[in-house]
Parts: structure tokens; sequence; C-alpha cells
């Protein structure tokens, strides 16, 4: 199996460290929260240092944050640069909107009701819809803000399908997989690991992108399981395929141009793999 | 008349729902750009509405090139 040259994914993400201080695959301002998020993940995952990590901190507090999704990134960017996150406590209403919203007894039983998120999940533009719910939960343990767990767990249960996995809008979704596996781990819970892994077996050969193979690898990871040598092969020539001339990672190995999104889930199996 | 009339409501309803469509998969792409959602909606709208005029001036071209060749 190959060994993938650190160096050369570290230019790659570099390179697109912009101005404003955030990051963007594009190379044009302003930069994105999630690819900024992304960006910082993976040099950690290399163990790399930002080259400007006080510059990456400023665009953060710079920005004013009025969502789910901005709220995780910079969290998760501040806890990878290690800065206190508790700085950022201010968010604590924001959080309650969203419990109060999606987790209220009164809520139909998918956990995003949304007519705009249920569109983006129906056309395939959203991941999974326990995306939102995961970032939530992972804000408030962060931030030290209460919750229900029961309901997030009645949630979760409530979609929870005959073949093991998760998801009520799309059925069963290998994404749902991975972000039901986090919650469960976050809360403690049980993690039904036999339909789990039952699941699991069945979506290898379903799978075809770099981020489900990601999610794949990582749930795979949560449930204690070492992949076999078969799928490591597997893995790590479809990684390798998907590497671009300029050092980044795209999606598919037949189409798309690197990204920083698909950079992290490339380096991330890599790490699983220990080929990097 | 008739006949204009329907077409008119033909093309209205799938420029909207053209433009919808755009508006959705703009604002997806953008919802994990920026931390705040004024700007991606303002974007996701803008391309919305793009795409609305683009689909409705081509249908009444469509329209007009069709009733001169019939």
């Amino acid at each position: 199996m190959k060994i993938f040259d650190k160096q050369r994914i570290v230019r790659y993400i570099e390179k697109r460290h912009l101005e404003d201080g955030g990051y963007f695959f594009a190379r044009v301002l302003p930069s994105s929260g999630s690819d900024t998020c992304f960006a910082v993940k993976t040099l950690k995952l290399l163990n790399y240092q930002p080259s400007r990590p006080k510059k990456i901190i400023d665009y953060w507090q710079r920005e004013s944050i009025d969502t789910i999704y901005g709220l995780y990134f910079a969290v998760e960017t501040f806890k990878d640069l290690g800065v206190d996150t508790k700085k950022i406590n201010k968010y604590s209403r924001l959080l309650k909107d969203f419990e109060k919203c999606y987790l209220s007894e009164n809520s139909k039983n998918v956990v995003n009701t949304k007519s705009l998120e249920t569109a983006q999940l129906c056309t395939d533009l959203a991941d999974s819809e326990l995306t939102s719910l995961f970032y939530w939960l992972s804000l408030c343990v962060d931030l030290e803000i209460s919750f229900n767990k029961r309901m997030v767990i009645k949630k979760i249960i409530e979609i929870r399908n005959e073949d093991g996995g998760y998801g009520k809008i799309k059925k069963s979704q290998i994404a749902s997989m991975f972000y039901a596996l986090k919650i469960f781990k976050l809360l403690d819970h049980d993690i039904y690991k036999k339909e789990s892994i039952s699941y699991l077996d069945q979506e290898w050969n379903k799978i075809h992108y770099l981020e489900d193979f990601y999610w794949w690898t990582e749930s795979m990871e949560m449930l204690g399981q070492t992949v076999d040598k078969y799928k490591k092969m597997k893995l790590s020539k479809l990684v390798e395929l998907c590497q671009k001339d300029n050092g980044g990672f795209s999606r598919s190995q037949f189409m798309g141009i690197a990204t920083i999104e698909d950079t992290f889930y490339a380096v991330s199996i890599l790490r699983r793999l220990g080929l990097i | 008349m008739n006949k204009i009339i329907l077409v008119a409501v033909m093309a209205t309803f799938f420029s909207m729902l053209a433009g919808k469509m755009a508006y959705i998969i703009t604002y997806s792409e953008y919802e994990h750009h920026y931390p705040t959602k004024k700007e991606p909606r303002k974007i996701a709208f803008e391309m919305g509405m793009m795409t609305f005029s683009v689909f409705f001036v081509l249908s009444l071209i469509i329209v007009y090139l069709t009733s001169k060749i019939y």
C-alpha cells in the first residue's frame, strides 16, 4: 500500500489560507467557515500547526454567528487550535432555540421538520437528517449547556430502521449511521453494535464517494471493528486515485476538483489505515 | 388568446419551480460557507430570481418562435 506524502497535502491546505484569516478551496474571498474548520482539522491530523493561527482566531471572532453550522465550525476550530471555548458561550440562546424547535414533545418524529431542510435532504443536498442534531449536541457538551438527554435519544430511536440503519425521510443513510453513533457515544448510550455492524456490512458495496467511505470507516472505528485486508486495499487505492496533481483530494476518482473538505475525509481514512 | 394564457401560466409555473430549485441548491452550498443566515439567503434569492428570469424569457422566446412556425 502506498505511503502518502504529508508535506504535499500540507502545501495544498496552506496555499488556501486567505487574507481574511480563513481558508477556502477556491482561493477567493471571503473564506469559508466549513473549509476553515476542515483545514485546521486536517493539519492537526497531519501533526502540523497552521502557519498563522492568530489570523484564524481573528477570522472567527470577527464573524457574527447565527447558525448551528457556523457555531459548530467555530468551536471545532477553537478546540483544535487549543483556544478556550468558554469565551463563546454567549450563543447559549441559539442552542436553546434549536432545542425548543426540534426537540419538543410536539415536534414530529423526524429530527428536521423545516421544509427547506427536508427539500435539501430529498434532493441529496444534505448529508443526513441527524447532522444539525449532532452539531447542536456537540456544542451543548463543549459549551456546558444543559439539554434533555432522554428526548435526544428518543428522537434517534424513532428514526431507527429494521436494517439497523437510521433515517426517516430517505430511509437508512450511511451518514445518519455515523451521526447516530457519534451522538450515542457523546451520550454514553448503547450503540446497538450487532445491528449497526450488519448494516455497515450491507452498505460496503453500495457506497462510491470519499465522504461515504469516511463515514463507513469512522463508524467501524466507533463500533470497535477492524477493517479487513481486502477492504483496506480497496480504500487505499480509492484514496490514491482521488488525489489530484495539486496534492488535494476530490470526492471521486472519476470527477471533481480537490476540495479541503474531501482532503479532510481522505486524510482521516489514511490515518485510520495507518498510511499517513 | 387562450393558448397564450395557457403557455404563460405553464412558463410561470415551471420557471418558478426552476427558481426554487436554484434557491435550495445555492442556499445549501452557502450555508456552510457563511456563519450567518443573511448572506446565504441573499445570494440564494438572487440566484433564484436569475434562474426564474432566464427560464421565463426562454419560454417566451420558444412560444414566439413556435407560433411563427405553426
